[in-house]
């Protein structure tokens, strides 16, 4: 049934099908040739390798091929395009939204961008030949794997997992995602995208210029390897990897095939491990996180129809069993970590784009090379980075610093009615004066703002920026390391400081120039509502940020804002200063280390972390290590080195030349003059 | 409004993970209840105008946190000026219940409350509309735990159908108030001292 519905609606219809207006809903899913049958680089080798007692386990459940045959396992994204296809749904509809995008792109980018024309001529003719081989190279995929699995499994991915009606297809983005959100209407959605998609098409394009150029294969299908990194590849990156190719560049870029070809049998042998602990009647006492990676499956993405109980007549969802299997192989591949909640937020996003297996291992990479001890069970690895990022905004956003660490919160109570201590708050015109208390406090006591940041990084912005803004920052955190996730994070904390200085912007000035002294009007204004609106801000602003080139163009890109400057290197020296500030301080940071329950062997160090990681994922994060060891011999200020050589030294972000408070001070002068002056010019 | 100033209530919702602080959150303020909700990282929090007992307006704060025990470690600075903590447990799930008791000496370990023992806490068994087969904590036994921490109030609600959610916020809000101005007023009468409490209400002193 699958295969004939899908070919049919293959050559099928018009958006006249459709069970509503389709005025948007063409672009909710890839067109076909994202259909990812990327087989190319043989996403299931190992486990085709591997023994059968894997295959038994990962092919069990109801529906036997979907997620993990190597054809559609592969991507969801895949699969949102395979459950594009036919079979969901009886067939017509969402094949015929997908002939009608391929249409729609077709003209409209041949009339806008007409420098392309030509190379996109090629680019879709090619696209509407692939459509048809595209299905063949899932059957031969599936052929070739079918040694493993019953032979009487359907050569097209089953998708009657999703069970969406074709008038709720135009409510999902190409992800399976509702589009509608808590902070985004569908008709904001749907408006935005009706651009955006062009803007991807036309990325694409280039970037399949770029593969031929170097002679790689550039069909969804073939793209395996990329191009030497250099200058023009991570600006393509930051452009936006094509959606379809986006697993694979995730997994080439970071080096996940280095990691997997060392542990091949790995996962296998997790997955027998799970077998038998699943048959203990105590399993949940031996293995608590069982417990706890079951009650966040359903709560990862409930808004995914790939995720969706609902829309799965029999049973559960084959991306739930994945996630499970891979957050369980994961807790007993790891105890260090065991599970923590976030990682069921990487781990689901992962399994939109690449198979399971290699969701496992990206997983490994991000919990160890990008967020070294983030997810560990005293979470001191976000401590880290969240002291690290309150740095940054000192350095770089000294204004919205100011509403993060009002002075009177170290002078004492932070308790309601304060007016009398707001006049030490807003000195900073005057210079770093934060800084030049060399006080380091908030690296111990972490301002309340970092609970928000902190799950920034922990989930890598999976439910906090929309999907395809995400997905953006994924493309570069993998390509440029973790420190892109500070930028981001810079980025966003400097829109929020934007929105949150809109309209105090005369308050804001009094207290500057009457230095704090005045309080008249004050009373709306407590320190506690300061800090509530800046929280809700910080909170919700992320998630209103539809356009990746809201945050990508207008920030990221741009050289003259100074955060851009940071790179690896500095965020590791960073991480580095905070491990050391916060070690000395830990006991008095931290003297009634929580009561409750297990889990002690447990080291705060970031770099012990990785270290520990390491059996398993070192050699593959080569990257990782250089940094450190550039780290190491980047002995800038060596007492950062040294536990207890220096009290509370500030930290000295790299461009400060010699004295850095001296530095700091005049830059921040600049600064200030740099802003009026665009204010002026506003 | 009458009183002299907007009252900011801070209240922070604790207990385990899954047990449906993010829905009573979202009851209570939107009045809304969905199934969709994700599994919150770190901390989210909601505001929402209250009136008490028709007399006092104010804006209540609520927080919600991540559920397991790890995230602990990230609560600190934000449970410090909070005005009253509310303690969730699952009625179908005994392990929350028993962890009711660390959530609370956690909390007052980092939240550097002045009087332990007069801060207000409310405990509410959550998810009272599942089927009774399912439910594992019986009402007794939450009324004797919540004796033992000091007479605190104990309401049993479902964030799904809205049973007693505004009938505990109510309560939340009311003691929130009142910690508030306590320590408001100890605030004013001593700038720098805020031993200097003044009990005025029902939740006496010691918890035995």
């Amino acid at each position: 049934m699958q295969g004939n519905s899908g070919r049919t609606s293959y050559t099928g219809g018009s958006h006249m099908q459709l069970g509503k207006p389709p005025t948007f809903v063409p672009q909710s899913l890839p067109r076909s040739p994202s259909v990812p049958s990327l087989q190319g680089d043989r996403p299931f080798n190992s486990l085709n390798r591997s023994d059968p007692m894997l295959n038994r386990k990962v092919f069990s459940g109801e529906t036997p091929v979907p997620r993990l045959d190597p054809g559609s396992a592969h991507s969801p994204m895949g699969s949102a395009a395979v459950q594009a296809s036919p079979s969901t749904i009886g067939g017509n509809s969402n094949l015929s939204v997908i002939d009608l995008y391929g249409d729609e792109t077709d003209s409209q980018m041949a009339s806008e961008e007409s420098e392309d024309t030509n190379h996109l001529d090629t680019l879709m003719s090619k696209s509407s030949l692939m459509d048809q081989p595209h299905r063949d190279d899932y059957n031969v995929t599936s052929q070739e794997t079918s040694m493993q699995t019953d032979s009487q499994l359907p050569q097209i991915p089953k998708s009657p997992r999703v069970n969406i009606s074709s008038k709720d297809a135009e409510h999902f983005d190409r992800y399976g995602f509702k589009k509608q959100t808590s902070c985004i209407s569908e008709a904001q959605y749907d408006g935005w995208w009706s651009e955006y998609y062009q803007y991807c098409e036309r990325r694409k394009s280039k970037w399949v210029v770029l593969m031929e150029k170097h002679g790689l294969p550039s069909s969804d299908d073939q793209v395996t390897r990329f191009p030497p990194k250099n200058e023009k590849l991570k600006r393509y990156v930051r452009k936006g990897v094509p959606a379809e190719w986006r697993g694979n560049a995730w997994w080439y870029f970071a080096n996940g095939q280095e990691l997997l070809d060392e542990n091949l049998d790995q996962y296998g042998q997790l997955l027998q491990k799970i077998a038998l602990i699943e048959k203990l009647p105590d399993k949940e006492d031996k293995y608590p996180d069982l417990e706890i990676i079951e009650r966040d499956l359903n709560r990862t993405f409930p808004d995914n129809i790939h995720f969706q109980r609902e829309s799965f007549q029999d049973g559960e969802p084959e991306m739930i069993k994945s996630l499970r299997r891979v957050l369980v192989a994961f807790s007993l591949y790891n105890p260090k970590i065991g599970y923590c909640q976030s990682m069921n937020f990487l781990a689901g996003l992962l399994l939109l784009f690449l198979d399971e297996e290699k969701s496992f291992w990206m997983l490994v990479l991000l919990t160890s090379k990008y967020l070294p001890g983030v997810h560990n069970v005293n979470l001191e690895g976000v401590n880290i980075d969240q002291g690290v990022l309150m740095l940054c905004v000192q350095e770089y956003l000294p204004e919205l610093w100011d509403y993060i660490v009002p002075k009177e919160k170290h002078s004492g109570s932070s308790k309601g009615n304060l007016n009398k201590l707001m006049n030490t708050s807003f000195s900073s015109s005057s210079g770093h004066s934060h800084q030049s208390q060399g006080k380091n406090d908030f690296l111990l006591k972490l301002p309340p703002v970092t609970l928000c940041t902190a799950s920034w990084f922990m989930s890598c912005f999976v439910g906090v920026l929309p999907i395809e803004v995400t997905l953006r920052v994924w493309d570069c955190l993998f390509y440029e390391g973790s420190h892109f996730l500070f930028k981001v994070s810079l980025g966003i904390l400097k829109l929020s400081e934007e929105e949150l200085l809109k309209g105090k912007h005369h308050n804001s000035l009094t207290h500057y120039s009457l230095n704090g002294s005045q309080n008249k009007h004050k009373n709306n204004n407590s320190p506690e509502e300061s800090e509530m609106e800046l929280f809700q801000i910080v909170q919700t602003f992320p998630k209103k940020l539809l356009n990746p080139n809201d945050i990508f163009e207008k920030i990221i890109f741009k050289k003259r804002i100074t955060f851009n400057n940071l790179d690896q290197d500095e965020i590791d020296r960073c991480r580095k200063y905070v491990t050391t500030q916060r070690q000395k301080h830990k006991p008095m940071s931290d003297p009634h280390k929580s009561s409750s329950h297990s889990n002690v062997n447990d080291n705060d160090d970031v770099s012990e972390d990785s270290d520990n990681s390491k059996p398993h994922s070192s050699d593959s994060s080569s990257h990782r290590n250089v940094h450190k060891s550039k780290t190491f011999n980047h002995t800038h200020r060596s007492e950062e080195h040294l536990p207890g050589a220096t009290q509370d030294t500030p930290y000295g972000f790299k461009r400060s030349m010699t004295s850095v408070n001296w530095n700091s001070g005049l830059k921040e002068k600049v600064r200030q003059i740099r802003k009026k002056k665009d204010k002026f010019m506003d | 409004m009458s009183s002299r100033k907007k009252n900011i209530l801070k209240v922070i919702i604790l207990g385990d993970s899954g047990v449906g602080k993010t829905s009573l959150m979202h009851r209570y303020v939107n009045d809304k209840y969905s199934q969709q909700y994700k599994a919150t990282i770190g901390a989210d929090f909601l505001t929402k105008e209250v009136n008490i007992d028709n007399d006092k307006v104010a804006t209540m704060q609520v927080w919600d946190t991540a559920g397991q025990e790890r995230f602990q470690s990230l609560g600190v600075a934000f449970y410090r000026g909070a005005d009253c903590c509310v303690l969730v447990y699952d009625v179908t799930n005994t392990k929350s219940f028993q962890n009711i008791k660390s959530w609370r000496d956690e909390f007052l370990v980092h939240a550097n409350v002045s009087t332990p023992e007069t801060f207000p806490f409310v405990l509410l068994g959550n998810k009272i509309d599942a089927d009774d087969s399912k439910k594992v904590v019986s009402n007794k036994a939450a009324q004797e735990l919540a004796a033992s921490l000091g007479n605190i109030p104990v309401f049993f609600t479902s964030a799904k159908t809205a049973i007693n959610v505004d009938t505990a916020f109510q309560e939340i809000a009311r003691s929130a108030l009142q910690q508030n101005q306590n320590d408001a007023d100890a605030f004013e009468d001593d700038f720098n001292d805020a031993i200097n409490i003044q009990l005025d209400n029902d939740t006496n002193s010691c918890s035995c």
